[in-house]
């Protein structure tokens, strides 16, 4: 019998900060998570102060409490897939909604216009919304009613000077290596 | 990686995720050209590792780690496992080079229809390797081609020179390749662009035979549309419509401790995903699940594992220093463990040269319809979790997802990669299957029913053909296939213009000659009666020096019991006597005369018992006197010999208990047995491929001589080039007759259900004789029914073929009403039909005599 190991975990240590400008953290902060919070609230203050100025006792809240929400739900773990945080999944699904869904057409031969992308309401889904923002929510809806449309040929199907033609049989190839 | 990189991969927009798909520009054997980088591609092939014994399935993973860890050391790797279907067209062409007889064309056309209907899948297991991985920058590329594009000049190309720098690397690279245990040989062009235009329309079915592109364009193998959409993906057809459903799944959790052998063959186990069809009218059918399996990995190099392994250790050691400076005092138990682990895999990675592999394991699944896609991808899902291992749906990702899996991308999805040992990696036996029978030149006798199913071939003159043994054995208890493979085996053997005899102890084969009939080849029920007198005469078979001592034993053993005494001594010297004679043909009748004319009353009245049985039918084809007439014919075709009256004593009764009839039964089918072979030794039979069935050998065991005897004619056969089919319920017997184990080039094993049986049988077909192959012989001959209770399962054996690869094997009819005909039943159509055996016509159908 032999044994083999999977290291994927044992590799992936998770480091944690037990002190921050001689303040004891007690058990730790995750230092992704103390990075990814400053970062958040560095770029959100950042960002108000630079729209309205100096944080009033009124408006306070709307300075600290964002980022906090953002980084207390986004580093928990994704229902569908533990080893992603779903802060992964937001950005994920940004992406998704911005360009994600455009086609590929003849491995990439023809770019894709807005023509060739899926309608906004497959894209996203008040269920998506659900499952990314609250954590441990389970999926309701197992089978999505999306669209069926079919795809127009916009535009030529290949740009006409791309010269890849390539192709060399084995028939060929030996021929070639007998000259 | 860097701080921004790991930002960037953390939140899902690494520079990967972004780049454009492969943009292939040329293919060539083992070689696809990209912009920006060159892979070379290999085919495997697959090892039979179903009926490995755990040695020898340890011993295979560590020389497969010791074979490739060099080889494929810090290079970017991409295994492909794909699907086609085994289809029955590609069967009836490659059949043209089989058979010459009859009417093979239908006999062809009905299994080449029987293999559609069983849709059997086909695996192709691919490794593609980087060889180039700096070819021109892809950005630089874009600037250019826009650049040429507004010019409306040619665009990017690969020229002669480039092309033969790749292929002699590929070259090189083969040839270590080939030699280890992967088999790895350079995939042909034709290979590799089905692979390619595969992934984009997903409606290939069968991979092009080799060699068959004289020129194309490449822009026609990338022709496809593809639209991701949150979890899955839809494929285009040229007219815009859905053609298939499709969804890339990740494997992104294992078992921390993975061993073997046993569940951790996690790419094996690929194959036998089944689930059960909810479609109205087929409610409650398994059906097979076919993944994809696309694995891109790196084997790291010593320095890379060192790295990887002492950078956790620092930091775990780090973080346990710090929590002890602190109020936390000590670390979390995963910090403490990835401590220790470490520590360990740095000592086995000095000392025991134990490497790392990264790997990005994808699994795709189709389907028509959505929902058949999503009832493939659940059924994917749990049979992964029932090993432990975490498969899962991406969301959001699925462009990214199967642009990775393309060929020529590249890992694209960082954070899901999983990192393994050596062992654990390839104990996921990827080149793992089940492979046996021959590979061509032979008709499909079944289909394997291993971890990787296919029409399984058998050629029953194979053995001649070739110049090797020429006996093939079938072992396994009564009502299981046996007499049906042999009948299969005979018209195999009559398509392809040979003599066949079948001898037909059981008196239920008659069928055999009506189908072989129907299928426009000659053949006939040949009955043996007192007109064939002295035709299976031994004198006839051996020569004058052997012939004595062989016609002494079957007198011998047709002798009445009370006379037993004398009858060795006395049969003995007559034989003798009329062999040294001036007899221009002795014969067993003149021995008989001898004796009888005797002086002494004893030894007369032994002739005169002698003379009494060598007037019945039987006995007179045994030691009547000769007539001159054959029972056997000379040509080719299929013919099966039959003696009525036959009565072969069961294994209850004692040698010395056996009647006269009983004992009369066992001469003559010892002696028809010598006579087959005598007329196989024809002169103008030299050279026709010849084919012998002889069921129910373990009979001839019960008698003293037996054991020599079927030695004896094991070698005959070899010696004139005969094949021989041997049917056997008693594994035990023959495999202590050194001679007959040592002519066995091909052994099928069906059910036994004693300890002694089937450890002998595991050794006729090379299998350790432990518990677990004892399992596996008893088990073989039950199924489970649709009402899950336990059910005969018959045809279903272990094929070991001459290559000594052996894999489990269905044998399987063509159509029903071949199965009725060679149905042994009794009640079957074959027996039930008035058989009068004269009406048996020849076909008229020429046959070509093999020369």
């Amino acid at each position: 019998m032999l044994e083999g190991k999977t290291l994927t975990k044992t590799l992936d240590v998770e480091a944690k900060q037990h002190e921050v400008l001689g303040l004891d953290l007690g058990e730790g902060i995750p230092r992704h998570q103390l990075f990814l919070g400053v970062a958040i609230v560095f770029v959100w203050v950042g960002l108000l102060f630079l729209v309205f100025g100096a944080p009033t006792p009124k408006t306070v809240m709307i300075y600290i409490l964002p980022p906090i929400l953002i980084l207390v739900i986004g580093t928990q773990p994704y229902e569908f897939q533990p080893r992603r945080r779903l802060l992964t999944q937001w950005s994920l699904k940004s992406r998704f909604i911005a360009k994600g869904s455009r086609a590929i057409i003849r491995s990439g031969a023809r770019p894709p216009t807005r023509h060739d992308s899926i309608p906004l309401r497959d894209r996203v889904t008040v269920d998506q919304l659900r499952q990314l923002f609250i954590p441990g929510a389970k999926r309701i809806e197992l089978n999505p009613a999306i669209s069926d449309h079919t795809h127009t040929r916009v535009g030529s199907l290949i740009l006409t000077n791309r010269r890849a033609v390539k192709l060399v049989s084995s028939t060929a190839a030996k021929e070639l290596s007998k000259k | 990686m860097s701080i921004k990189e790991k930002i960037q991969t953390y939140l899902g927009l690494n520079k990967e995720r972004s780049a454009p798909p492969p943009n292939l520009l040329a293919v060539a054997p083992g070689l696809a050209v990209y912009t920006d980088k060159a892979v070379a591609w290999f085919r495997i092939r697959t090892s039979n590792s179903d009926l490995y014994s755990e040695g020898e399935s340890d011993n295979e993973i560590l020389s497969m780690i010791r074979g490739v860890s060099k080889i494929l050391q810090d290079k970017d790797c991409h295994l492909k496992i794909v699907w086609s279907r085994i289809s029955g067209e590609q069967y009836e062409k490659e059949s043209e080079l089989i058979y010459t007889a009859g009417d093979w064309r239908r006999w062809v056309a009905d299994r080449a229809d029987r293999i559609d209907d069983l849709l059997l899948p086909d695996r192709h297991i691919l490794l593609g390797i980087t060889i180039d991985s700096d070819r021109k920058s892809v950005t630089n590329n874009h600037v250019i081609n826009s650049a040429t594009d507004m010019l409306g000049i040619a665009g990017e190309g690969t020229s002669r020179r480039e092309l033969d720098y790749y292929l002699g690397l590929i070259e090189k690279m083969a040839r270590p390749l080939r030699q280890s245990k992967l088999g790895a040989q350079i995939a042909s062009t034709e290979i590799i662009a089905w692979m390619i235009a595969r992934e984009q329309r997903r409606d290939i079915s069968v991979p092009p035979t080799t060699e068959t592109i004289t020129g194309a364009s490449l822009h026609k193998l990338t022709a496809g549309r593809v639209v991701p959409y949150v979890d899955h993906l839809r494929f285009y057809d040229a007219r815009g419509a859905t053609s298939a459903y499709g969804s890339v799944l990740v494997m992104s959790d294992f078992p921390e401790i993975i061993e073997t052998p046993g569940a951790a063959a996690w790419l094996l186990n690929l194959s036998s995903i089944t689930r059960i069809d909810d479609r109205p009218g087929f409610e409650g059918d398994e059906v097979p699940v076919i993944a994809d399996a696309s694995i891109r990995f790196k084997l790291l190099s010593r320095k890379q594992t060192l790295k990887k392994l002492e950078d956790t250790r620092t930091l775990a050691r780090e973080q346990r220093i710090s929590a002890a400076k602190h109020s936390a005092e000590e670390t979390s138990d995963e910090i403490s463990e990835s401590e220790q682990t470490t520590r360990e895999m740095i000592y086995q990675v000095n000392r025991e040269g134990l490497y790392l592999i990264e790997h990005h394991p994808r699994l795709t699944v189709v389907g028509a319809t959505y929902d058949e896609m999503e009832a493939n991808r659940e059924a994917v899902i749990a049979h992964y979790a029932e090993m432990g291992i975490t498969v899962a749906p991406a969301d959001d990702e699925q462009r990214e997802l199967w642009l990775e899996t393309l060929p020529g991308d590249q890992v694209r999805v960082h954070d899901l990669g999983t990192i393994q040992t050596d062992v654990a990696f390839f104990a996921s036996w990827f080149w793992g299957g089940s492979r046996v029978g021959d590979t061509s030149n032979a008709g499909a006798i079944g289909v394997t029913t291993g971890s990787t199913p296919g029409i399984s071939r058998f050629n029953p003159l194979g053995g001649g053909l070739r110049g090797d043994a020429t006996t093939t054995g079938i072992f396994g208890r009564s009502g299981r296939g046996k007499t049906t493979l042999i009948q299969m085996s005979c018209m195999e053997a009559g398509f392809q213009g040979a003599w066949v005899t079948l001898f037909d102890i059981k008196i239920e084969g008659a069928g055999l000659a009506h189908l072989a009939n129907a299928y426009g080849l000659p053949a006939q029920v040949l009955r043996v009666g007192v007109e064939h007198s002295g035709s299976a005469d031994l004198f006839n078979v051996f020569d004058r020096n052997a012939a004595p001592l062989a016609v002494a034993r079957q007198l011998t053993l047709m002798a009445p019991k009370s006379m037993k005494g004398i009858a060795e001594t006395v049969t003995l010297a007559a034989a003798s006597t009329i062999a040294k004679s001036s007899f221009e043909k002795p014969s067993t009748w003149a021995t008989i005369q001898l004796i009888a004319q005797s002086t002494s009353p004893e030894t007369a009245a032994l002739g005169a018992a002698l003379i009494d049985l060598a007037q019945t039918p039987l006995g007179a084809a045994v030691a009547g006197p000769p007539s001159g007439k054959r029972v056997l014919r000379e040509e080719p075709g299929v013919w099966v010999l039959q003696l009525p009256g036959l009565s072969l004593p069961g294994p209850q009764i004692q040698q010395d208990d056996w009647d006269a009839n009983q004992r009369l039964s066992m001469a003559a089918m010892r002696a028809f047995m010598a006579h087959t072979m005598e007329v196989a030794s024809q002169q103008h039979m030299r050279t026709m491929p010849k084919l012998i069935a002889w069921p129910e050998v373990h009979r001839l065991l019960r008698t003293e001589d037996g054991k020599d005897f079927l030695d004896q004619l094991a070698r005959l056969g070899r010696a004139l080039n005969a094949n021989l089919m041997i049917d056997s319920q008693d594994a035990t017997g023959i495999s202590e007759i050194e001679g007959v184990v040592e002519q066995l080039s091909t052994v099928f094993g069906f059910q036994l259900t004693t300890a002694t049986q089937q450890d002998a049988l595991a050794e006729l077909l090379h299998l350790d004789p432990n518990a677990n192959t004892r399992d596996l012989i008893r088990e073989m001959g039950f199924q489970m029914g649709t009402d899950g209770e336990t059910e005969i399962r018959k045809g279903h054996c272990i094929y070991r073929d001459w290559r000594d690869n052996a894999a489990f094997v269905q044998i399987d009819l063509p159509t029903a009403e071949i199965q009725e005909m060679l149905s042994t039943n009794p009640d079957a159509t074959a027996t039930s039909v008035d058989l009068n055996y004269e009406d048996f016509e020849l076909a008229t159908t020429t046959v070509e005599a093999h020369s």
